[in-house]
């Protein structure tokens, strides 16, 4: 009974991704020993503490079925906004109020999304890549396009605090920020939405097959939208997580996001075409390529490696999980020939 | 001759009212007109509409347009292809690499022309091998076009950055660097006569043969194209291929203007150039598209861009990406109207 379920675990794309990240972590503490020690541990979970909260939102929307370019789009003009306003107003308040407006702000523009795709039918490739077009030019335009280093007295408080810091041989400081809380807490409220609600099965089921959760009685549209804006809520509370951990606030600072985003909900697992994916094959996909960019500095490969080394993951990680589901399918006696290639 | 007005004119329709194209035609005049008036009213003069002007948008229309007329082709399959630019850096690193190291101060310039020559044909090698591997794991693995190609964008600029170190190459010939400064007559420039090669060979290809009629049924209907005997994975491979040849060529002009290499040149071109084929008509979902109505939208967005640089406001960049993004938008929401209207009468018709 145990070995099944073992077995079955065994076999996930979860499991792999841990693995990968398992040997990843011990073939570069044997190249340089240094890199066993809990500064590293916690300089990986650093650096993840902000992108996973991007790509929960992004594994929302490609977990219903579409796409969503406006990850840094929303991310900069909430955090960037919202930091703008309270330094106008001269705010000496804590983090809360640029917490919410930020995310005030992600839910407006997600909102402007969801309706684009689920009331004007506009692909959501399209419809967020006009967005995101709109978003970045309307920010750097009528907003401001200089960073904001001098930030409020509460965001830099906010930034400040830190759940522990450990030092490195060198004595050199990693600390870990409170926001460590915010992200386990998105990732715990949106495991049980998913898990134990309906809109979280709808989610699932319009994912899966559009035409039969319309059959079954979903409202489509209805749960389009609200994915839409759950994810442009969570893109602006991650660019202020943003701001907070560098006590600063510059529009710039997200530029291709969005790419690297999709890429680490793929690589955790989820499918492009939808229904298929967890939660924690996105945080492991997160954390592999923050791991990834962390071992390249350590071992001493220079940084313009990375990009090299994060495409070869993914496009191994893809022809490897396309290549199963394929295997699947014929062992499922579908005639191969007649198999349609599923584009996308 | 009442017999040749009547087929001339058919040509037009067809043109312009079957395919649809005719209100985006309408759209770049559009765009044209009203930009050069606008700048006119603001700046008092028609600076616009002087061939000067047009002389700088034809030499700035190609580098985006190529991109998009190549990433058309996996769009009509059903696909898509992301690594635009990552294959168009490549492709020019390793020519801009390759004529460093060959090229000394005391090479003739007959022979930098050879040089420069080989460096152009080992560009679109290479971008032909690079669009190859996309077309060779998404048709094999049966991948999604979208991560694979989003993935080889990251694998292929990282090739580039680690052949330039991060660096730009600099000095590159003049004869190569004439692919995106010289002028053809004196005044056509020389990259605006390789996008209308490209255009013609495209168009061509996509109307008049075999393979754009497999092209379009793939698109269309992946298992019907599949029941009436294509070879999908082979059509798949050589759609990424060429995609692969226009990005290298694409990447040539891009450094041959800048006269510098740069592995990270134009990362937003790729976005650009989905807008420009989905404005231009092409769907997303496969089975439509034509490079006719990709040259009206590369036109319409260069129009639209130029003009603005006559407003004279600061970050005029900023405005341009409000533009374009409403312009799409606009024009999907537009589509989807009329569809839909269209669809209606037509159901009344029937009953």
């Amino acid at each position: 009974m145990i070995g099944k379920k073992l077995s079955r675990i065994a076999k996930t794309n979860e499991f792999f991704v841990l693995l990968v990240i398992l040997v990843v972590f011990f073939t570069v503490s044997a190249i340089s020993p240094v890199f066993l020690s809990a500064y590293s541990l916690v300089s990986v979970i650093k650096t993840a503490i902000e992108p996973i909260i991007y790509a929960v939102g992004a594994y929302l929307v490609i977990l219903s079925g579409g796409i969503d370019l406006t990850v840094a789009g929303i991310g900069a003009f909430s955090m960037f906004t919202a930091t703008k306003i309270v330094f106008s107003m001269n705010y000496e308040g804590s983090a809360l109020l640029p917490y919410l407006l930020a995310i005030g702000f992600g839910a407006a523009l997600g909102m402007i999304n969801g309706l684009l795709i689920s009331r004007l039918k506009i692909q959501p490739m399209i419809a967020t890549l006009g967005m995101n077009s709109i978003i970045n030019g309307v920010m750097l335009f009528f907003i401001g396009s200089r960073e904001i280093s001098q930030v409020p007295i509460g965001i830099q408080t906010a930034g400040k605090t830190y759940v522990m810091t450990v030092y490195n041989a060198n004595g050199v400081a990693a600390p870990l920020s409170t926001t460590i809380y915010i992200t386990i807490a998105v990732v715990f409220v949106v495991y049980l939405l998913l898990r134990y609600t309906m809109l979280g099965a709808n989610i699932f089921a319009i994912g899966g097959n559009v035409e039969s959760a319309m059959r079954a009685g979903i409202d489509v549209k209805k749960t389009q939208f609200i994915v839409y804006v759950l994810a442009g809520m969570l893109y602006g509370l991650g660019g202020m997580v943003h701001t907070i951990t560098y006590v600063n606030s510059n529009p710039m600072d997200l530029l291709g996001q969005e790419m690297i985003t999709i890429a680490a909900v793929i690589i955790g697992g989820a499918r492009i075409t939808g229904g298929h994916g967890t939660l924690t094959g996105t945080v492991l996909g997160v954390l592999l390529i923050q791991l990834i960019d962390n071992c390249l500095n350590t071992v001493g490969i220079p940084s313009f490696w990375q990009r090299l080394v994060v495409g070869l993951v993914l496009l191994v990680g893809t022809s490897l999980t396309s290549y199963q589901a394929l295997k699947e399918k014929r062992r499922l006696h579908v005639e191969i020939s007649s198999a349609p290639i599923s584009m996308q | 001759m009442e017999m040749n007005r009547t087929k001339k004119s058919s040509w037009l329709y067809h043109i312009f009212y079957e395919t649809k194209l005719g209100w985006l035609f309408s759209l770049m005049v559009i765009a044209y007109v009203g930009m050069g008036f606008m700048s006119f009213a603001l700046k008092g003069n028609f600076k616009y509409f002087s061939p000067n002007t047009l002389q700088t948008m034809a030499g700035q229309i190609p580098e985006v347009g190529i991109l998009a007329i190549g990433i058309i082709l996996p769009m009509i399959t059903g696909g898509i292809d992301l690594s635009m630019v990552g294959k168009a850096n490549l492709a020019g690193v390793v020519a801009a690499a390759f004529m460093t190291s060959v090229i000394t101060e005391t090479t003739p310039d007959s022979t930098q022309m050879l040089i420069a020559i080989a460096a152009i044909l080992l560009a679109l090698v290479v971008g032909a091998l690079a669009g190859l591997i996309n077309g060779i794991i998404i048709s094999k693995f049966n991948a999604p076009p979208l991560i694979v190609t989003l993935g080889s964008n990251y694998a292929f600029m990282g090739i580039a950055v680690v052949i330039t170190q991060g660096k730009s190459i600099v000095g590159l010939p003049a004869a190569f660097n004439s692919l995106g400064q010289g002028y053809t007559l004196g005044i056509i420039p020389n990259q605006f006569v390789v996008l209308a090669i490209v255009a013609t060979v495209i168009w061509f290809m996509t109307s008049k043969t075999p393979y754009g009629t497999k092209l379009f049924m793939t698109g269309s209907n992946m298992v019907a194209a599949e029941f009436s005997g294509i070879d999908i994975k082979k059509l798949l491979r050589t759609t990424y291929t060429i995609s692969g040849v226009l990005a290298a060529i694409s990447g040539c002009i891009l450094f041959g203007r800048s006269n510098q290499a740069n592995a990270d040149y134009g990362t937003t071109y790729t976005l650009q150039a989905i807008m420009i084929a989905v404005l231009g008509g092409t769907s997303p979902e496969g089975g439509e598209g034509n490079v006719l109505g990709v040259i009206f939208a590369m036109f319409t967005m260069q129009f639209l861009a130029t003009g603005m640089n006559f407003f004279q406001v600061t970050n005029v960049t900023y405005l341009k990406d409000i533009v374009w993004g409403g312009v799409l938008l606009i024009v999907m929401v537009v589509n989807y109207v009329t569809a839909l209207r269209r669809t209606k009468n037509a159901l009344k018709k029937s009953f």
